[in-house]
């Protein structure tokens, strides 16, 4: 049995373990971005490790890189400052969120998206989301499949009706 | 001595050995290694592949970002994907601005066999085909579209029948044919009496559906609603019923159904009345059994709920002033007319029920076709002179094919019954005096229709101000005669009339929201918005639409694109032809694509 006041201590940072078994130590207001981990803290079953499955370590990382960046640590205690600053605010983020999604390679994006998906993350999984639309934005199914590595499936005479179905989405 | 150099040497040999065995042994392991690495790899891509194939929703999130074109090539990379792409179950709504439907209408030819449309986010257009049967020969009628769904219409005139085609899956759903419409049979009968081209499309005001429904089961939850013949019958059905059921409850000759709008599964109808005390009488709830009657069970009920436009009106800055006439060069015999009018369209964005409305500048005008006139005129009258001389050669044209064809069949039939070559000889002599006949008729309505054009057309050079002011009794005589712009073009014979001509131009527009469209009629009120946030309007007579603007379609927010939307149908005194986007900021519009008649929005689904 703990006192009360050490539960208190330790609730306050959740322990995440990642698929490959590394522990990363995230505190619970930062956490609660992920709606997963929020729904755990509700039930109050975050005592101890939270394996996470389908995330490794290095996009963990990048995952509690985002959140970290997207909480405000003492909204309180800042003096909410006038629209302008608000703005300039707004486009600091939204140049951060550019560059930390541009940075990643292919794999990590692709992972990043998987990680996002399975914590449920919105905000991270609009942008991931996003940044692969552009990516599949204005290319043919060949260069995607290259792209992104996949194998087409489709027999010849099955693309080839696929393709005749919207004829002028191809040209 | 020889012994320990013996020993010292096989040391050194055994050591060399063992340098070496270790040697080859790290290089064995090395490639043994590089090779266990390879493999590594290719699973990794193997692994990568089953990724995407495991995570649909990741695919979804994907696609639903993208616009439509980009989907649909997405969904062709692999077999997972494309399941995503055409799941019946749930439809993706991709990322999608409205495209423009593009004017087919060259030549008056109401018909046509593929529609153009015009993407604004990407600035490319595309031409797709509509279906092709046995009976549609001459071509569709575009009647509208909405929710993804285009409405085109076949067969004849006296009795087409309507069809909901989704253009990106291809699926057709029939409707009531328009003849289960009372008011059809007067449609025809006007039309008839001032010897119009047939062009369905005029009767059909509005096409509304209830849902973008999924393919397969469209029929059992989407109610489509439509308002018809000059907006005074309102109409709704369900794909693959028998017929209409016409809506009794106050939509008539008095009251009009300026537009009509599903929202939160209720039909919401904005009722103009043309005498204003009407107004308060108009009952805000109806219910409306939609089936063929014959099967109770099998009836649905829609609510329609009316929403009276001076709700709107009160709120207002707009005065709708009494018509001005203003005298043109100090000279008495010229008049122009300056007022006021406005459209108005229901529009629901972001969950809100909007009332747009859209005013017009509106610059009237009796021409005298024996004085010179603006250029304007001139030239429209040369174009019309042209397409219609076009249009008719087209009709003689195919009458002459058919009756070729009839005549080679009537010869082939009596060669096969070995009948006198005489008795062919005088079929074929009727048949010869039939089509002549018939050539002599068309070319003489060619004639006719050019002489009257060219009447207005050569008399503009003449001077001669002084006989035609007597027929003017004022004002009255000039609504009148917009009335009945038919009337008027028969009168044209004489030569000694007048045209009636109106310019509209777009000043701005005005945007309501309802705040509570629950509300009955008494206590309904609107705040007048000033902006639109993210979102953009698509507005056009045929349906409206609202999305948000961002980053990935590059287009501004906060704005109204607007089509020219006319009267369809043949009246060509009006000149209208504009386009554009108006910025509610700063109230300034943008006229920045080109201007054609009939042109509308669409929004594509798979």
């Amino acid at each position: 049995m703990s006192t009360p006041s050490s539960s208190v201590f330790s609730y306050r940072v959740l322990k995440l373990k990642s698929s490959d078994g590394e522990i990363f130590e995230v505190k619970q207001t930062v956490a609660v971005q992920s709606g997963v981990l929020k729904q755990m803290m509700e039930d109050g079953c975050t005592e101890g490790e939270i394996p996470l499955n389908n995330v490794d370590s290095p996009t963990l990382a990048k995952i509690i890189e985002w959140c970290n960046k997207h909480h405000d640590d003492d909204v309180e205690g800042r003096v909410l400052s006038q629209e302008k600053e608000k703005e300039k605010e707004k486009a600091d983020m939204k140049r951060w969120e550019s560059e930390f999604i541009d940075a990643l390679n292919r794999d990590e994006l692709y992972f990043l998206l998987i990680g996002s998906n399975y914590m449920n993350i919105k905000e991270l999984l609009d942008c991931a989301a996003q940044k692969v639309a552009g990516m599949v934005k204005g290319k043919t199914p060949e260069a995607i499949r290259e792209m992104f590595n996949i194998q087409s499936d489709f027999t010849e005479e099955e693309e080839k009706a696929i393709r005749k179905e919207n004829q002028w989405a191809f040209n | 001595m020889a012994s320990s150099l013996l020993h010292a040497y096989r040391n050194l040999s055994e050591n060399i050995l063992m340098c070496c065995s270790s040697f080859l042994e790290m290089l064995i392991q090395n490639l043994l290694k590089c090779k266990k690495k390879k493999e590594e790899i290719e699973i990794d891509i193997d692994e990568y592949r089953r990724f995407w194939d495991d995570e649909p929703g990741i695919v979804e999130d994907v696609m639903e970002r993208l616009d439509l074109v980009d989907c649909i090539r997405a969904s062709n990379v692999c077999k997972s994907w494309r399941s995503v792409a055409v799941n019946q179950k749930k439809k993706i709504k991709t990322a999608q601005v409205p495209w423009l439907v593009l004017s087919h209408r060259d030549n008056h030819q109401p018909r046509t066999k593929s529609l153009r449309f015009f993407d604004f986010s990407l600035g490319s257009s595309y031409n797709i085909s509509l279906p092709r049967s046995s009976t549609t020969l001459l071509g569709w009628w575009y009647c509208g579209s909405s929710k993804g769904w285009l409405v085109i219409a076949k067969g004849w005139y006296f009795n087409p029948k309507l069809v909901l085609f989704n253009p990106i899956s291809g699926v057709q759903l029939q409707l009531p044919p328009l003849r289960t419409i009372p008011s059809f049979k007067d449609f025809l009968r006007e039309n008839n009496k001032y010897d119009l081209d047939y062009d369905i499309t005029c009767f059909i005001e509005k096409i509304e559906l209830s849902s973008c429904g999924d393919d397969t089961h469209t029929s059992n939850n989407c109610i489509v609603a439509a308002s018809f013949h000059d907006a005074t019958t309102l109409a709704v059905c369900r794909p693959g019923d028998k017929c209409w059921s016409i809506f009794k409850g106050g939509v008539n000759q008095s009251n009009i159904c300026a537009d009509i709008l599903f929202y939160n599964g209720i039909l919401y109808a904005l009722i103009y009345c043309v005498d204003e005390n009407q107004y308060g009488n108009a009952n805000a709830y109806h219910s409306l059994r939609i089936g063929d009657g014959d099967d109770d069970d099998d009836d649905d009920i829609v609510v329609v709920k009316l929403i009276p436009l001076d709700v709107s009106l009160r709120t207002s800055c707009l005065t709708l002033d009494p018509h001005i006439w203003v005298p043109v060069n100090d000279s008495e015999g010229e008049w122009i007319m300056k007022s006021v009018e406005f459209v108005s369209y229901l529009v629901e964005s972001n969950c809100e029920l909007l009332i747009v409305h859209r005013i017009k500048n509106v610059i009237g005008s009796t021409i005298d076709p024996k004085r010179p006139s603006s250029d304007v005129l001139d030239l429209m009258i040369m174009e019309d002179v042209e397409t219609v001389a076009k249009l008719k050669t087209v009709k003689v044209v195919i009458i002459i094919t058919m009756m070729l064809i009839l005549i080679m069949s009537m010869t082939m039939l009596m060669m096969e019954t070995k009948e006198t070559t005489l008795y062919s000889a005088v079929c074929i002599m009727v048949l010869l005096i039939t089509v002549a006949f018939l050539l002599k008729v068309t070319i003489n309505h060619i004639y006719d229709n050019i002489n009257d054009y060219e009447d207005y057309y050569l008399n503009y050079d003449h001077n001669d101000v002084a006989d035609h002011h007597d027929n003017e009794d004022g004002e009255d005589n000039y609504y009148d005669a917009n009335d009945h712009n038919d009337d008027q073009e028969e009168e044209d014979h004489d030569g000694d009339n007048m045209i009636d001509f109106k310019y509209f131009e777009t000043s701005k527009f005005e945007v309501f929201k309802i705040d509570d469209p629950g509300a009955n009629n008494n206590n309904m009120s609107v705040t007048r918005l000033n902006s639109l946030g993210d979102r953009m309007l698509f507005v056009s007579k045929l349906g409206s639409v609202s999305e948000e603007a961002s980053e990935f379609n590059q287009l501004k927010k906060n704005c109204i694109f607007f089509v020219e939307d006319e009267e369809q149908g043949n009246y060509r005194i009006g000149i209208s032809r504009e386009s554009g986007i108006f910025y509610l900021e700063d109230e300034r519009i943008e006229r920045c694509f080109p201007s054609m008649n009939h042109m509308s929005w669409f929004s594509p689904n798979l």
